[in-house]
């Protein structure tokens, strides 16, 4: 989807810790679909929280006031006019204080999820794949079954295939059977038993290759979190709009709406 | 590559409890003043006077506007302001009751009832209850034998009370933040002709003041050019309305070059137009985005703006009664008040 106007243009920036956000976007693929089609739930409880900026004192807040001031009296220069600007920030301040309270506590659906999950597949295939972040030496290019993958720490282990087309790159590994125990994050080495040709080692595999050699990701109890790295960037539309009641300087009503983004980067 | 993604699906919007407040402040009218004086100020001079800027954004507090005064030896008086020496001489004049009530910088003494030049209100107010002090009736002031010297020093009074307003203006003053004027005859006056703006004439200090349909019947729409019988240039705004009225204007875009009393058009795309017929100078400086800049914008001082201040006129401090009583000494010295009518005139 393409970015909705704003009418503050200065992006409000914060971060969000990755253990704290990716476990509040989960999805399932849907079974028995012949198209990739998923499941998002709803969006878990997160701790977004107030930016570095976002506060009464800050420019933002000020833009408001300014915003409002245009409205009211036709300039936004005209913001000392107010007898109440403190006020008014102050109260700005709590409804940002109010949008962080229902943006954690949205539970309601699990659209959120699917945009993101949708958003990813689309812009960030690759990390939908058990070859993300797999790498091979030495091979001998041809196609390979009944190779094991085994987990660093887990120690758990899985049948797969794979295709290799050169001593360095692999252009497919796809799980034969699966056995529900690798965790996120471990590393995972894929050799065919002690035959040459094969040796591939995959890194600190995300959550969705975790699903997919546990055989999970179709699972609706046990969900898949989307796989968000350190660094992805996770951008909110916030609206603060004046009082419902405001009038301008000639009694008429006034409706006055400041926009921004608030970009989170995921540390 | 990294993710950097919109989630529209997590979209808020909330809108604050608190109502931007502009409501200024009234100021109790002068009564119980005992006689009645007029001036015609032009106003050009005294819009020059009074100026006021913006922060421009700087911070977020109560503290209000910036205002200051020019130097002004002109708010009362006929000297040029930018002279360094200032002549009340000649300001005060008792009026026949057929003479205009206003003059410009004539202070006018309108007469009480003969409806000549003889007897001043004021001054034969003052002149009666210096009667009543030394004689012990207002009936005699016959009984002077400078009766026509006694109003003529009361003129001169007046006029000794104008040369002190305008020393108060004899410079610039400082350029003070409202919250922080507290002292200084000149920021006092001007926050208070400010406060009283604020509650009495708000939309002065609105783009929108003054606007008038001037073709067909403009809808709400924004970006909107303007024309102008002046030199500016580049602003443009957006138009409220509700059928015929207009509700709002507000400034889009900034230009330059726009001055005070210059006509503006606003034409919309479908052709309809509003016209501002005389820009005031906090509309000028509203298109040309400089309501922040610390040379200041003019109060929206307007034609017919009415002003009053209190002038007291006191006995001679060695006037005795008729019996060799000093007044100053037996506590019945003479003091009375005028009410100066200013009237601002195109």
């Amino acid at each position: 989807m393409s970015l909705p106007s704003v009418n503050y243009n200065v992006i409000q920036t914060g971060t969000i810790s990755l253990n704290n956000i990716q476990s509040a976007f989960q999805f399932y693929n849907t079974s028995g679909e012949s198209e990739w089609n998923i499941t998002g739930l709803s969006k878990g409880q997160t701790q977004f929280t107030n930016t570095n900026g976002l506060n009464q004192n800050d420019n933002t807040s000020h833009n408001f006031i300014r915003q409002l001031a245009q409205k009211i009296f036709g300039s936004m220069d005209a913001d000392d006019f107010f007898d109440n600007s403190v006020a008014l920030s102050n109260n700005w301040e709590t409804q940002i204080t109010n949008i962080l309270t229902s943006l954690n506590g949205t539970t309601a659906n699990g659209d959120a999820s699917k945009e993101l999950i949708d958003k990813m597949i689309s812009d960030q295939s690759e990390r939908f794949y058990i070859t993300y972040n797999a790498s091979v030496s030495g091979a001998t290019a041809g196609t390979y079954t009944g190779l094991t993958a085994t987990g660093s720490s887990s120690s758990a282990t899985c049948t797969v295939s794979t295709v290799i087309t050169s001593s360095t790159e692999i252009q497919s590994i796809a799980v034969s059977a699966t056995n529900g125990t690798f965790t996120v994050n471990e590393n995972v080495t894929i050799t065919n038993g002690g035959g040459s040709g094969v040796n591939i080692s995959i890194s600190n595999i995300n959550s969705v290759q975790t699903a997919l050699l546990n055989g999970t990701l179709n699972s609706s109890s046990s969900p898949t979190n989307a796989p968000l790295e350190v660094g992805d960037k996770i951008k909110l539309h916030y609206t603060i709009n004046c009082h419902d009641d405001q009038v301008s300087a000639s009694n008429n009503d006034v409706s006055m709406s400041q926009t921004f983004f608030v970009e989170y980067t995921i540390v | 590559m990294s993710l950097n993604l919109y989630l529209s699906e997590l979209n808020k919007s909330d809108a604050i409890d608190t109502q931007g407040a502009f409501t200024g402040h009234t100021t109790d009218g002068l009564s119980d003043t005992n006689a009645n004086l007029y001036y015609q100020a032009p106003l050009a001079d005294w819009q020059r006077i009074f100026k006021f800027y913006t922060d421009g954004g700087a911070d977020i507090t109560d503290e209000g506007v910036t205002l200051f005064t020019e130097e002004a030896r002109d708010i009362i008086g006929d000297t040029s302001a930018a002279s360094d020496s200032y002549s009340v001489g000649s300001l005060y004049a008792a009026n026949a009751a057929t003479s205009a009530t206003y003059s410009v910088n004539v202070v006018n003494d309108i007469s009480a009832g003969l409806g000549n030049t003889t007897d001043p209100a004021a001054a034969l107010d003052f002149t009666k209850e210096l009667a009543r002090a030394v004689f012990g009736s207002t009936e005699s002031v016959d009984m002077f034998t400078n009766e026509s010297t006694i109003a003529t020093s009361y003129g001169t009074a007046i006029e000794t009370c104008a040369t002190a307003i305008a020393t108060e203006f004899a410079s610039t003053s400082s350029k003070t933040i409202y919250a922080s004027i507290s002292s200084g005859a000149n920021l006092l006056t001007v926050k208070r002709i400010y406060d009283q703006l604020r509650y009495t004439a708000l939309t002065r200090f609105t783009m929108g003041y003054g606007a008038t349909v001037s073709a067909g019947t403009p809808a709400d729409s924004t970006n909107n050019d303007l024309t102008t019988d002046g030199s500016g240039t580049g602003a443009t705004v957006d138009l409220l309305m509700t059928n015929s009225t207009i509700d709002s204007i507000v400034v889009y875009t900034t230009g330059s070059g726009y001055v005070k009393g210059d006509t503006i058009t606003i034409t919309t795309s479908a052709g309809n137009s509003v016209e501002i017929s005389s820009l005031t100078d906090v509309q000028a400086n509203m298109l040309n985005g400089t309501l922040d800049h610390s040379d200041g914008t003019e109060l929206p001082l307007l034609a017919d703006d009415v002003f009053h201040i209190q002038l007291t006129v006191t006995s001679n401090a060695s006037q005795t009664d008729a019996a060799g009583n000093s007044l100053d000494t037996i506590g019945d010295t003479v003091s009375r008040t005028a009410d100066l009518t200013i009237k601002l005139v195109a």
